[in-house]
């Protein structure tokens, strides 16, 4: 026997690198194909009211940016309304002036700050400027929001909370 | 000759019917050989294989309930059409407008739940008679696959009414995902097709749904039979004294169990053909359950008349029950409670308790994959259930926790995910 690849190894050896690379191939445009096209949707710059417009005691939603804003230390944050435990929409409690998942209970303060419940993180910002006299929401830029126990501001609940609060 | 007989004996009728007029034995092993169907049956079973408490027919109850799914699905597909713009519409037509559309609808829904239901409890009933052992275990790890594709199936179908039900558990669900270390958000954004739920995700699922996992089903479907085809003459069963543990020899079948307890494959080989068993005639000795009996008719009488009472249970459900449809989804409006499909309950649950990644990852992770592994793991080779104290006792103590929580979340849980006593305040979502 020679050392040299005789052509029985080659083909049998050969035929697997093929199929092999053939594979890669295939796995490597399906994926390409089938990742989403991002900056379509909702990825976009919403315009809101004027900075004057914010309140600082209770928040203003603002649908089209699936976003609130606020007024926090004098200063605009638009707050994600999706929440970062698994992603329902939080709503603000009037009475207790606290968001509350309906979810699974989490519970975060009017700044975003984590206060109870399992979400791992307070509520996510995205990028606020103020264009023409009006602010405006970036939606493409978010920041994660702060770790649990940040007090961004030091407000207890107004009032009784809207849900049961979790127990 | 009866117009049956003239059918059957013409030119065309031969090249169609290959199957001989069953009356022996012999013709009725040959009616397998020749039909497609009926070859992925074996030729022969234990007689105990016939009993209801063997197998509570509900391997065969899975299958008759995934062909239901596709024939009612195929009707379905007639008038729905995957867009945020057309799909909460087209349901409603369906149950308004299209003649007998809610009835079809209902058998989806009810067959799909049914389905999930017939799977686990045929996984369980496996487990309890011990018939993952070897040389079963491949076909075990099947079942488990088989059971996560099933799942699959019904949460992207669960999407596709597009309402408030669907829209949200989807969106929990597919949440969930996004906590798998490195790659889960690359996953989710996949499955998703976007940054949040939307007419991507719809059109995506709607394509795993009637697409590509009816087809891996299928695909696993068939290799399952297949190898239970194969293994179907082992013997399986140690029926016995605990303080006895020899095995009765038994002539005729590929394995035994030895003194040792050691399962053995007679020369090596598994039964392809007939298995050499009783004299024909002139023995009237009474049958022991391992003795093997011809699968026509005796088997398929068995299954018909099951698959006849899954299907009439399935039209009782849906004709008493309609499915149902919750307002329009609406991304800015989560309803509270928002809850998962009853079968994801347990998971809800615990993601209330424990850090998305243990609740969502790791726990469903280590059940599939601890499923997987059973039949590797458990060494010992005995079947009878006196034999298996411990294995049917951690088993059946993971199963009345899972219960139990699937419970708590789909029934017990209300507002804010707050304790709801069930008889109080009615949460529960199908
Ligand atoms: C194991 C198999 C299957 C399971 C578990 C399953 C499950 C489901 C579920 C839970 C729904 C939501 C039902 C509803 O809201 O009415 C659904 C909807 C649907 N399924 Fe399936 N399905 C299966 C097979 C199929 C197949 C094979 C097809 C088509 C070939 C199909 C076509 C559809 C369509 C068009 C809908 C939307 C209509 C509707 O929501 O009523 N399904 N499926
Ligand atoms: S999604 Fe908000 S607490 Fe779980």
């Amino acid at each position: 026997m020679s050392d040299a690849l005789d052509r029985r190894e080659f083909l049998a050896t050969g035929w697997k690198v093929g199929a092999g690379l053939l594979a890669a191939a295939g796995l490597w445009t399906s994926w390409d194909y089938l990742w989403p096209r991002l900056g379509a949707g909702f990825a976009a710059k919403v315009k809101t009211v004027a900075p004057d417009a914010v309140p600082a005691n209770t928040v203003l939603e603002i649908p089209e940016a699936r976003a609130y804003l606020t007024k926090v230390n004098d200063e605009v944050v638009a707050l994600s309304e999706i929440c970062t435990h698994l992603g329902c929409k939080v709503p603000f409690c009037d009475s207790s002036g606290q968001f509350e998942c309906p979810c699974h209970g989490t519970v975060f303060n009017r700044a975003g700050d984590h206060l109870a419940g399992p979400a791992p993180r307070g509520m996510d910002r995205y990028k606020v400027e103020i264009v023409d006299g009006v602010v405006e929401v970036d939606t493409s830029e978010k920041t994660s929001g702060p770790a649990p126990g940040t007090e961004t501001i030091n407000e207890p609940p107004l009032g009784p909370p809207c849900g049961d609060s979790h127990a | 000759m009866n117009v049956k007989e003239r059918v059957r004996d013409s030119t065309i009728g031969r090249s169609i019917f290959r199957i001989p007029e069953r009356v022996t034995e012999r013709d009725r092993a040959a009616g397998h050989w020749a039909s497609f169907l009926m070859h992925l049956y074996p030729v022969k079973v234990r007689r105990v294989e016939l009993t209801f408490k063997y197998s509570a027919f509900l391997g065969v109850a899975s299958l008759v309930l995934f062909g239901s799914l596709l024939v009612s699905g195929i009707f379905l597909m007639f008038f729905y059409v995957p867009s945020p713009a057309n799909a909460y519409g087209n349901i409603q037509a369906i149950q308004t407008e299209v003649p007998f559309g809610q009835y079809l609808r209902n058998v989806h829904r009810w067959s799909a739940h049914l389905m999930v239901l017939a799977v686990a409890a045929h996984m369980a009933r496996v487990f309890y008679r011990g018939a993952y052992k070897s040389p079963k275990e491949f076909n075990w790890v099947i079942g488990v696959l088989l059971l996560v594709v099933t799942l699959l199936l019904s949460f992207t179908g669960y999407l596709l009414p597009w309402d408030q039900l669907a829209y949200w558990a989807v969106t929990v669900g597919t949440a969930m995902a996004s906590y798998v270390p490195i790659v889960g958000d690359q996953v989710r954004d996949l499955l998703l097709g976007g940054p949040t739920v939307g007419s991507a995700t719809l059109l995506r699922f709607y394509v795993l749904h009637v697409a590509v996992l009816p087809v891996a089903l299928v695909a696993l479907v068939t290799a399952h039979l297949w190898r239970w085809r194969k293994d179907s003459m082992l013997t399986t069963d140690e029926i016995g004294d605990p303080d006895e543990p020899v095995a009765k020899l038994q002539p005729g079948l590929p394995m035994t169990e030895p003194a040792n307890g050691e399962p053995i494959v007679l020369d090596g080989k598994r039964v392809l053909g007939v298995v050499p068993g009783k004299p024909a005639a002139g023995d009237r000795k009474e049958l022991s359950d391992e003795d093997p009996v011809m699968v026509w008719p005796h088997l398929l009488v068995r299954h018909a008349v099951a698959a006849l009472a899954v299907l009439f249970v399935v039209l009782l459900i849906a004709l008493t029950f309609d499915a149902p449809l919750k307002e329009i989804a609406n991304p800015t409006d989560t309803p509270n409670p928002e809850k998962a499909p009853w079968y994801f309950a347990a998971l809800q649950e615990l993601l209330a308790h424990f850090h998305p990644l243990v609740a969502g990852v790791l726990v469903p992770g280590a059940i599939v994959m601890g499923l997987m592994a059973l039949p590797y793991m458990d060494r010992n080779p005995r079947f009878g259930p006196e034999f298996r104290r411990i294995a049917r006792i951690t088993f059946t103590i993971f199963m009345v926790i899972w219960i139990i929580l699937t419970l708590i979340g789909f029934a017990f849980r209300g507002p804010s995910w707050s304790w709801v006593w069930p008889w109080e305040e009615w949460h529960g979502e199908l």
